[in-house]
């Protein structure tokens, strides 16, 4: 062992953000967006006009449901937030002796959405911002346990890379501010250090605080070691409380607005977000009632019991130990679910910071090794590999993402399993664009593929107003922030992409500094040459940034 | 709004130890500091971000203040990152035709 260590150390970071740095640009993207999630959703719904009052919207969601589903076993209603979202109930009929109970997700015989005036709203079928949450750490396509499996490695790895890089880089704080631009190599380190350094303590919180979320995944041995099966841990840990039974004698429901008074006072102000109530109508019956996220780290007595009749508070066994606390409030960390708007797009744009790291890291390993090529004009199979890779994914996921948007829009609207062709369309334009990089040069694959994502970013706001009437001029002039700001969003993340096609156009590769005289003086041919794009100008700000991005 | 105010202060605060820095001053301020300068602008500068950590203990208490504070700062600092980049940028662009003026 000669290598000192930081050398060992910049050979770990090398080869562990090579080897997961796809993945980790997917999981990273995907999870960015994913802080607008619910906006999303919102976007992908349009016959839902924006919520804006939800006063009556608990009154309306007990009369509907008292129509629709008086003798059901339970009701759920969801409460809208300040994100935009309508009133979604949805209810679990009584069932019967033997059967198992049977619930989809988004299930439309059992599950509605209502409006501002308390009628339900035939929304468009989608997995909306929730597809791209749970690709996060689902992904597709696979077994779900293996997917976290893999996110899992691949996170770790993320882990092991940000510490190594921390040990590697030599000037933390020499180099804090510094980005030289247009000097090849030097200007995609840069980059990739200044998006690491400047957002690092998001990018160890992140990454710690993923690990954290599915725990219990990685390392069963806790629970292996203590309780007979993993359900009575969780029985011991989330107890479900008695579970009452109906009495037959019938009794009206508590006016639900008292439980809400009652609940808010005793949360100190905080709004419910999400209310159930079991065998409305019997004198068996109970709420509960769950506190909204947004403004609130701890998930302390975050959910209540009242007594569906008299509308007292119900004991109920407080399981929430110090372990268990801690634990909910990294996982609240992770996913921002209590941020208002401003700490909500802080969160996205340090998350775009992480996917540009991640992005330049894996163009830099291909930058810093062409030089040394026998031949760059003619790689070496696992060179070349990389390089298509690198096109794949970080052109067209972007890209992806954007179909999958314009599918929502284009599909038909009563089309059978609808979601699943908008998910299909993703994957269908990820893999074309990893075709695509199979077959032309990588310098043209980089400039067609940006410019293809450009045109499908451009693509969306246009197609959105053609196909709804709430397009961007619209939603404008009725201040529909929401929708505005998605729409200005995708035409930015647009102009990023076009910005960077032409970037790479005018790339010629930097004279090589002849330092090695065994290497044959060949002038790299432009075509073939260099997968190369000088990190452009931060003057764009969010730059590039949001050009590996999209949302709200 | 308090929001602006806590980002104004990060934004000011890297602004002061970007300054502080040698290497920056030509592109933040267009001329070079003597050196006796560099500590004070550097202390003025934690100073000025912990003032922005302090107003965010204020006004989201304790437990969310570090994530908004953080939060802030990141992107201010990437501001000025793209600030100073932009300067060192256009820079050579302007003195380009100077410098090939003799050669012509």
């Amino acid at each position: 062992m000669n290598t000192s260590f930081r050398q060992s150390m910049a050979w770990l970071h090398t080869w562990s953000g090579l080897l997961v740095g796809w993945i980790l640009f997917a999981i990273f993207l995907t999870g960015t967006v994913a802080f607008f999630n619910d906006e999303i959703t919102v976007w992908m719904q349009p016959e839902l006009k924006s919520f804006r009052s939800s006063e009556q919207a608990l009154g309306h969601a007990v009369r509907f449901l008292e129509q629709k589903a008086p003798e059901a076993r339970r009701w759920n209603i969801s409460l809208p937030s300040k994100r935009g979202e309508g009133v979604n109930i949805s209810w679990q009929p009584e069932q019967k002796d033997g059967e198992e109970p049977r619930r989809r997700r988004g299930d439309r015989s059992t599950s509605a959405t209502l409006d501002d005036t308390g009628q339900a709203v035939n929304v468009r079928d989608t997995r909306g911002g929730n597809f791209l949450y749970r690709f996060h750490f689902n992904l597709h396509y696979m077994p779900v346990i293996w997917a976290r499996w893999v996110v899992g490695f691949c996170t770790m790895f993320m882990l092991v890379a940000i510490v190594t890089g921390i040990v590697t880089h030599k000037k933390i704080f020499t180099d804090f501010f510094t980005l030289r631009l247009k000097k090849g190599q030097r200007s995609w380190l840069d980059g990739h250090n200044v998006t690491a350094v400047l957002a690092l303590p998001f990018h160890l919180m992140i990454t710690y605080t993923g690990l954290v979320t599915l725990m219990s995944l990685y390392m069963p041995w806790g629970i292996a070691a203590n309780y007979k099966n993993t359900d009575s841990f969780y029985e011991t840990v989330f107890p479900r409380g008695e579970e009452t039974k109906r009495s037959g004698v019938s009794a009206p429901l508590v006016p639900l607005d008292d439980i809400v008074e009652k609940a808010t006072a005793l949360w100190g102000g905080k709004a419910p977000s999400n209310i159930s109530i079991t065998y409305p109508g019997d004198s068996a019956a109970t709420v509960d009632i769950t506190r909204s996220v947004i403004g609130e780290l701890s998930s302390r007595r975050e959910s209540l019991t009242f007594h569906g009749i008299t509308g007292d508070l119900m004991p109920k066994k407080n399981s929430s130990g110090v372990g268990i606390e801690t634990r909910n409030i990294m996982i609240n960390v992770h996913a921002g679910r209590y941020s208002g708007t401003t700490l909500r797009w802080l969160y996205f744009l340090s998350g775009v910071a992480g996917t540009i790291m991640i992005g330049t890291g894996l163009v830099l390993w291909t930058v810093k090794r062409r030089q040394k090529l026998p031949d760059p004009a003619r790689p070496h199979f696992g060179f070349r590999l990389i390089e298509k890779l690198n096109v794949g994914t970080i052109v067209g996921l972007p890209a992806g993402v954007a179909a999958y948007f314009l599918a929502n829009r284009l599909l038909p609207v009563d089309m059978a399993e609808r979601p699943i062709a908008e998910i299909d369309s993703m994957f269908v334009v990820w893999a074309g664009v990893f075709i695509w990089a199979m077959l032309r040069s990588t310098k043209r694959a980089w400039i067609e593929g940006f410019v293809a994502a450009a045109i499908l970013y451009t693509a969306v706001p246009i197609v959105n107003s053609v196909t709804t009437d709430r397009g961007l001029l619209n939603s404008l002039l009725n201040h529909d922030w929401l929708f505005a700001s998605f729409d200005i969003t995708m035409i930015l993340t647009a102009g990023c992409f076009f910005f960077l096609a032409r970037k790479v156009q005018n790339h010629t590769p930097l004279a090589k500094p002849d330092r090695t005289k065994r290497n044959r003086p060949s002038s790299p041919t432009p075509n073939a040459g260099a997968a190369h794009i000088e990190p452009s100008d931060i003057a764009g700000v969010t730059v590039q940034a949001a050009a590996l991005d999209t949302s709200k | 709004m308090i929001h602006i105010f806590i980002f104004v202060c990060c934004l000011a605060g890297f602004f002061c130890l970007a300054a502080a820095m040698t290497r920056h001053q030509q592109e933040l301020l267009k001329r070079k500091l003597p050196d006796m300068w560099n500590r004070p602008l550097s202390w003025a500068g934690y100073l000025v971000l912990s003032l922005a950590f302090i107003l965010s203990i204020v006004a989201f208490g304790g437990a969310t203040a570090p994530v908004i504070w953080l939060g802030h700062s990141t992107i201010a600092a990437l501001i000025i990152v793209g600030f100073l980049t932009y300067k060192a940028n256009a820079k050579p662009v302007k003195s380009a035709p100077l410098r090939n003026k003799p050669s012509q």
